[in-house]
C-alpha cells in the first residue's frame, strides 16, 4: 500500500531509520528505538506500526516487548505475536482515523502516557 | 521426483573428467521452489533459442535458518535471459554475454539475495552436471560470492520434475549439495537423503512388516513418511489425534508445538490423556511424547512446550505443517509463517453454533493453504469482519463447545491429505483444498465457495516475499 510520501518523510524525521516491509497484505513501518513516555520501562523499544485496519482497529502499534507503565492501555491483548520473523506485544487501544503518520504513532503512544492530574 | 518416489542416488554421480572441484558433500540445506516458479523456469528454459542449444536463467534465492542452524534456501524470483544477450560459442550449449552476467552482478547488489545459474537438462529424477557445467559455473558462481559474500549462490540444473543445486554457503570455498530439495506444490515433489544418511529416520528392517499394509502408497512412501518433518501446532482435541495417526504411519520427525497442560476440561477429547494427567497437569506435549513412544517404542520425539512463535526457527524445517488452533487470529499468523518459509499448511478447526429453537449445528473446515496459490484469506475463511469480531472478544476462544468425534474427523482428514501431499499415492495434481464438514450429517464435502475461487495467484503473500524478510527504507517501497 502506498502512502503519503510527506506523511513518510515527516515519520522518517521524527523516528530517523523508520524502514517498511509488507506481509499478509499489510504494510508495517520499524520504527527503531522508539523513546517511549515518561515512566515506561524499558524507556526505548523498536516499534511496528500498522497504519491499516488490522484485527477490528483502524491501526496498530506493537512493541518488541512488553513495558512497565502508568499509562491508560493496560489489556495487552497481541503478545508474541508473529509480524515478520518477529514476535511483538500491543495494548487494546483505538486512534481515531484519519490521520497522519506520525500523529498514530502518537495518538497510540497515548496508551502508555501517565495522564497528568495539573 | 515425488516425495514418495524419490529417494536420491545412493551416491552423488560421478563428476565429468575435466571437473577441477571436488565431489561436494551433502550439507544442511533445505532448497525449496515453489511448483508455480519451476513451472516458470521449466517453460522458460525449454524454448528454443535462434542458435544456442539451450537456455540459461537466474533464479533469485532468499535465505533463512531453521532447526539446529540448518540452512534454508527458498527460491524467490526467476529471471530469464534475453535472446540477444546470448554468444555464439560452439564449445558450450549455452553461453551468456557480459551485460547478462553485469545484471546479475547489480541484482545480488540492489536485492541483496542469493543468485542462481540455471539450466535444465531435461529427463526425470535427479540431472547431473556436465563437465562443462562443472568447469565453468562456479567461476561464474565465485564472482557472485564475491559480490554478495553474506548470502549463499550456486548452479541449479533442472530436469522435468526436479532439480540439482552446488551451494556456495557463505563464506565456503567449496559447495555444498542439499540435503533436501523441495518442488512445493501438490503433491510436493522432493528429494532425500540415502538411508544411509538418514540415520535414525530410516524405518529399521524389523518395521517393514509394521506397514506391510500401507504399501499400497507407493514403494518409497515409508521411507517419505520416516523422513518428512511434520509440524503439529496445537497439540489439543485435534492435534492429539494427529500425533496418534503420525505415530502409526511411521511418521519419525513430529515436531510439536503447545505451551498447555492437561485439564479436566479437555479430557473429553484429548487422545492419550487421561485424569492423572489432568490432576499433574501434564503439559500436551509431554502427553504426545508419551503417546508416540507408546506407539513406536522409541525414544521420545521433539516436542516444544510453548507456543510456536518461541520456536520459529523449528517450524520453518517443518515439511508440512497442521495447524490446529482455536482462533482466526491465531490461523492468520500461522499462515503467514508458513507462506513465509514455503511450507504447505493444513488448516482444521470446528465450533458449534446454535440458532434459535434449532438444534445446535456441528461444522467445521479442512484448508490446505498452498505457498504461491490461494490462501485462507483468497479462500473467504479469513475475513477482516471475523478477525475484527474476535479480536473484540480479546481473541480468547473461552470455553467454545468441543467434542472428540469432530476433531476425529477432521485430523483423520488433515491426515489423509498429508499423505497424498507427500506421496501423491492419488496421483492428483495442482488440487484445491477446502473441505467444510457438517458434523449433524456426518459429511466432508468440498466448500461449495470453491468452484467460484478466483484462480489467479494469491494477493496476500506474493512468493516475492518469501524468506527472511527484507526492509526497505521508507519511501522506496
Amino acid at each position: 500500500m502506498a502512502f503519503a510520501p510527506d506523511e513518510v518523510a515527516e515519520l522518517v524525521q521524527l523516528f530517523g531509520h523508520v524502514r517498511q516491509a509488507e506481509e499478509g497484505g499489510f504494510t508495517y513501518f520499524l520504527l527503531p528505538d522508539v523513546s517511549l513516555p515518561a515512566g515506561c520501562a524499558p524507556a526505548t523499544l523498536d516499534v511496528l506500526l500498522c497504519p491499516m485496519a488490522r484485527d477490528g482497529y483502524s491501526s496498530r502499534l506493537f512493541l518488541s516487548q512488553q513495558v512497565a507503565h502508568r499509562g491508560p492501555g493496560t489489556n495487552w491483548n497481541a503478545v508474541s505475536v508473529r509480524i515478520l520473523e518477529r514476535n511483538w506485544f500491543a495494548v487494546s487501544w483505538r486512534v481515531r482515523a484519519p490521520l497522519r503518520l506520525a500523529q498514530i504513532v502518537r495518538g497510540h503512544l497515548d496508551a502508555f502516557r501517565e495522564k497528568s492530574h495539573a | 521426483m515425488l516425495f514418495a518416489k524419490s529417494l536420491m542416488p545412493s551416491r552423488l554421480p560421478r563428476p565429468a573428467a575435466s571437473s577441477r572441484l571436488a565431489l561436494p558433500r551433502r550439507g544442511s540445506v533445505i532448497f525449496r521452489i515453489p511448483r508455480r516458479v519451476f513451472a516458470v523456469m521449466h517453460a522458460d528454459l525449454g524454448r528454443p533459442h535462434p542458435f544456442a542449444d539451450e537456455r540459461i536463467g537466474f533464479l533469485a534465492v532468499a535465505a533463512g535458518f531453521g532447526e539446529d542452524g540448518e540452512n534454508l534456501l527458498l527460491a524467490r524470483e526467476y529471471v530469464s535471459i534475453p535472446d540477444h544477450q546470448y554468444i555464439r560459442d560452439n564449445r558450450a550449449g549455452a553461453r551468456i554475454g557480459n551485460d547478462a552476467i553485469r545484471w546479475a552482478l547489480q541484482h545480488i547488489l540492489d536485492s541483496g539475495l542469493g543468485l542462481f545459474h540455471v539450466h535444465s537438462h531435461g529427463g526425470t529424477d535427479t540431472p547431473t552436471f556436465s563437465g562443462t557445467d562443472v568447469a565453468e559455473q562456479p567461476r561464474l558462481v565465485a564472482s557472485f560470492c564475491n559480490i554478495g559474500p553474506g548470502v549463499s549462490h550456486g548452479m541449479l540444473l533442472l530436469s522435468s520434475d526436479t532439480a540439482n543445486a552446488w551451494i556456495w554457503l557463505p563464506g565456503a570455498k567449496a559447495p555444498v549439495v542439499a540435503a533436501q530439495l523441495s518442488i512445493v506444490g501438490y503433491p510436493l515433489f522432493s528429494s532425500i537423503p540415502p538411508a544411509a544418511s538418514r540415520g535414525a529416520y530410516f524405518p529399521p528392517k524389523e518395521s517393514g512388516d509394521g506397514f506391510a499394509r500401507q504399501s499400497f502408497l507407493g514403494p518409497s512412501a515409508q521411507d517419505v513418511l520416516g523422513y518428512v518433518r511434520l509440524g503439529i501446532v496445537g497439540l489439543g482435541g485435534g492435534g492429539s489425534h494427529i500425533v496418534q495417526q503420525g505415530g502409526h504411519l511411521g511418521v519419525r520427525r513430529l515436531r510439536g508445538f503447545d505451551g498447555d497442560s492437561v485439564e479436566l476440561s479437555n479430557l473429553n477429547r484429548l487422545v492419550g490423556a487421561g485424569a492423572r494427567d489432568a490432576v499433574k497437569k501434564t503439559p500436551k506435549v509431554k502427553v504426545a511424547q508419551r503417546l508416540l513412544r507408546f506407539i513406536s517404542g522409541r525414544r521420545a520425539e521433539k516436542m516444544h512446550f510453548g507456543p510456536w512463535e518461541k520456536h520459529a526457527e523449528v517450524l520453518r524445517s517443518c515439511d508440512v505443517v497442521i495447524g490446529c488452533l482455536d482462533t482466526f487470529a491465531a490461523r492468520r499468523d500461522l499462515e503467514a509463517a508458513c507462506r513465509r518459509w514455503l511450507i504447505p499448511y493444513i488448516d482444521i478447526g470446528m465450533d458449534v453454533y446454535q440458532v434459535g429453537t434449532q438444534p445446535p449445528r456441528l461444522c467445521g473446515q479442512l484448508i490446505l493453504s498452498m505457498p504461491g496459490e490461494l490462501c485462507m484469506h483468497c479462500a473467504g475463511f479469513l475475513t477482516p469482519e471475523r478477525l475484527a469480531q474476535e479480536a473484540a472478544h480479546y481473541g480468547a476462544a473461552g470455553g467454545r463447545p468441543q467434542v472428540v468425534w469432530p476433531n476425529g474427523v477432521l485430523a483423520s482428514t488433515a491426515v489423509g491429505v498429508f499423505v497424498d501431499l507427500v506421496t501423491g499415492w492419488t496421483r492428483r495434481q495442482d488440487r484445491l483444498v477446502y473441505f467444510s464438514y457438517d458434523g449433524n450429517y456426518g459429511t466432508v464435502t468440498e466448500h461449495p465457495r470453491v468452484p467460484y475461487l478466483p484462480q489467479a495467484q494469491c494477493p496476500h503473500y506474493p512468493l516475492g516475499e518469501v524468506g527472511m524478510p527484507l526492509f526497505k527504507p521508507s519511501g522506496t517501497l
